[in-house]
């Protein structure tokens, strides 16, 4: 055979194997030729995807991006989602077994339900709030500073990331911070004006307690924060409207799940978060009780 | 503008719902052709890290650049790996230097990733398999890797390396000769 011929019917043949016929094979040509045809079988069948332990990691810093620059709306989005990882600093500190897991469920996200879904450390409230217990890394640990270089890539991507001494995969992003405009309500009958869904309110507070405030973001409709004041620390309640675009993760050291009234919802260490319907509710009453928070929580009707 | 680049995109991608967002349909480029591109990155670098980075950087340039993909141009797929390309190409200038290993190191390659027993032999040899590749010139090395990782066609390689087609599959198949050549001296 003509050199030619040779690597024009080479050149089918290994279309054919990328096309998954895995029995290509000309008995007629040398085994030489048959040889090759085995190795590029090998070549495209090579599953190299195991080794890459950052592809999740990955997804979620692209597609967060992603959203960050997407519109002024989106923006808002992602700074909600900072705000509640103030609430919870562990989320910036993750390792890669706990990647792993998250990987899992990103490729086998479940049943869309609202039924909570707990396997192992992870606790799923529908499909749109994933909670962990992270008991091994409670903390970020952001005493060592960043150096030169790490800082240089802050400041122009947004975000850092890199092993600490520990051998954890450490996230800073900087994603959020741009001032966005916030609307502020003095009078709870008014706070119904800044989202979309019916706006839920205790009915039930510890002595001494009553509304301070309700803080929501111009033009987004999807979140509030109701603050309450009394002789203790101040009781925060957050309400968001759960979609694909507000879903988050949070962490914690315990993860424990409870019922509200019926509905599926989770100890994230001393804060309570719950779901009806479409909302979601996170009751934060630092220096209370559980009983008394859970009170508060059944409350909100 | 997002709307209509989306709606492309979904088109192109055949996705069932055209009217999704932007970044639904950014993560499922990324889901469909990560392993494509990270293999592709593996059969062009020599290790599992560069790899990751410069995968990272291709999605990265995706999303940059993604206003600048036309469907009637080119398949995306095409596209995709027009970049990656550019993206190796480009760390090759930037560190103006190789790391060759050396033939005698393929046999004794360890396995970067702790696995189970069952997948220890095949790790071993995509070790090997990776360590011959390191063998080849950068130009029969990145054949094979548009070749194999990237699915592409014989015409559509020609087109992104600036080669004619049927001189395309002469390297190809010339590499492939020198690939099984390397793996037969270390058997």
């Amino acid at each position: 055979m003509e050199q030619f011929d040779l690597v024009k019917h080479f050149s089918e043949d290994v279309d054919n194997i990328l096309a998954g016929d895995p029995q290509v094979s000309r008995p007629e040509l040398q085994s030489e030729y048959n040889d090759l045809l085995n190795l590029a079988a090998v070549l495209a069948s090579a599953d190299l995807a195991p080794e890459s332990q950052k592809q999740q990691i990955l997804r979620r810093q692209l597609i967060n991006r992603c959203l960050a620059k997407n519109t002024a709306e989106d923006n808002k989005e992602v700074i909600m989602k900072n705000f509640l990882r103030k609430h919870r600093p562990a989320m910036l500190t993750c390792s890669f077994a706990m990647v792993a897991m998250l990987g899992f469920y990103l490729i086998f996200p479940g049943v869309l339900t609202a039924m909570a879904n707990s396997i192992g450390n992870i606790l799923k409230l529908g499909p749109y709030v994933t909670l962990i217990a992270d008991d091994a890394a409670p903390e970020p640990a952001p005493a060592t500073p960043l150096t030169a270089e790490q800082q240089a890539q802050l400041d122009k991507n947004g975000y850092v990331e890199y092993t600490d001494k520990n051998g954890n995969l450490v996230l800073i992003s900087t994603w959020g911070e741009p001032p966005v405009d916030k609307v502020n309500y003095s009078k709870l009958a008014d706070a119904q004006k800044g989202v979309s869904y019916k706006l839920l309110v205790p009915t039930y507070l510890p002595q001494g307690y009553s509304f301070k405030n309700a803080e929501c973001y111009k033009g987004s409709q999807k979140y509030i924060t109701l603050n309450f004041q009394g002789p203790g620390q101040d009781i925060t309640l957050m309400q968001r409207l759960m979609n694909e675009q507000t879903k988050y993760e949070a962490a914690g050291e315990k993860v424990e799940p409870v019922t509200i009234n019926g509905n599926n919802g989770a100890w994230v260490d001393s804060s309570l978060t719950w779901g009806i319907d479409d909302v979601n509710y996170i009751l934060i009453a630092k220096g209370q009780s559980k009983d008394e928070i859970m009170k508060i929580a059944e409350s909100v009707k | 503008m997002e709307r209509v680049l989306t709606m492309s995109l979904s088109k192109e991608l055949c996705l069932q719902d055209e009217v999704r967002s932007y970044a639904d349909v950014f993560a499922e480029i990324f889901d469909r052709y990560y392993n494509r591109i990270y293999k592709y990155m593996r059969y062009r670098l020599n290790s599992l890290e560069e790899a990751e980075d410069l995968s990272s950087q291709v999605f990265e340039k995706v999303m940059e650049k993604i206003e600048t993909y036309h469907p009637d141009r080119a398949p995306f797929e095409v596209w995709l790996f027009s970049i990656a390309q550019n993206t190796v190409n480009s760390y090759y200038r930037r560190n103006k230097r190789r790391m060759w290993f050396p033939l005698e190191s393929i046999r004794d390659l360890p396995s970067r990733r702790p696995n189970p027993e069952e997948a220890a032999v095949r790790d071993e040899e995509q070790g090997r398999l990776l360590a011959a590749l390191s063998s080849l010139g950068e130009r029969e090395r990145n054949i094979i890797a548009m070749k194999f990782a990237g699915g592409l066609k014989n015409k559509e390689i020609a087109e992104l390396m600036g080669l004619s087609e049927s001189n395309t599959g002469v390297i190809l198949y010339r590499a492939l000769h020198q690939l099984r050549e390397v793996l037969k001296s270390e058997e």
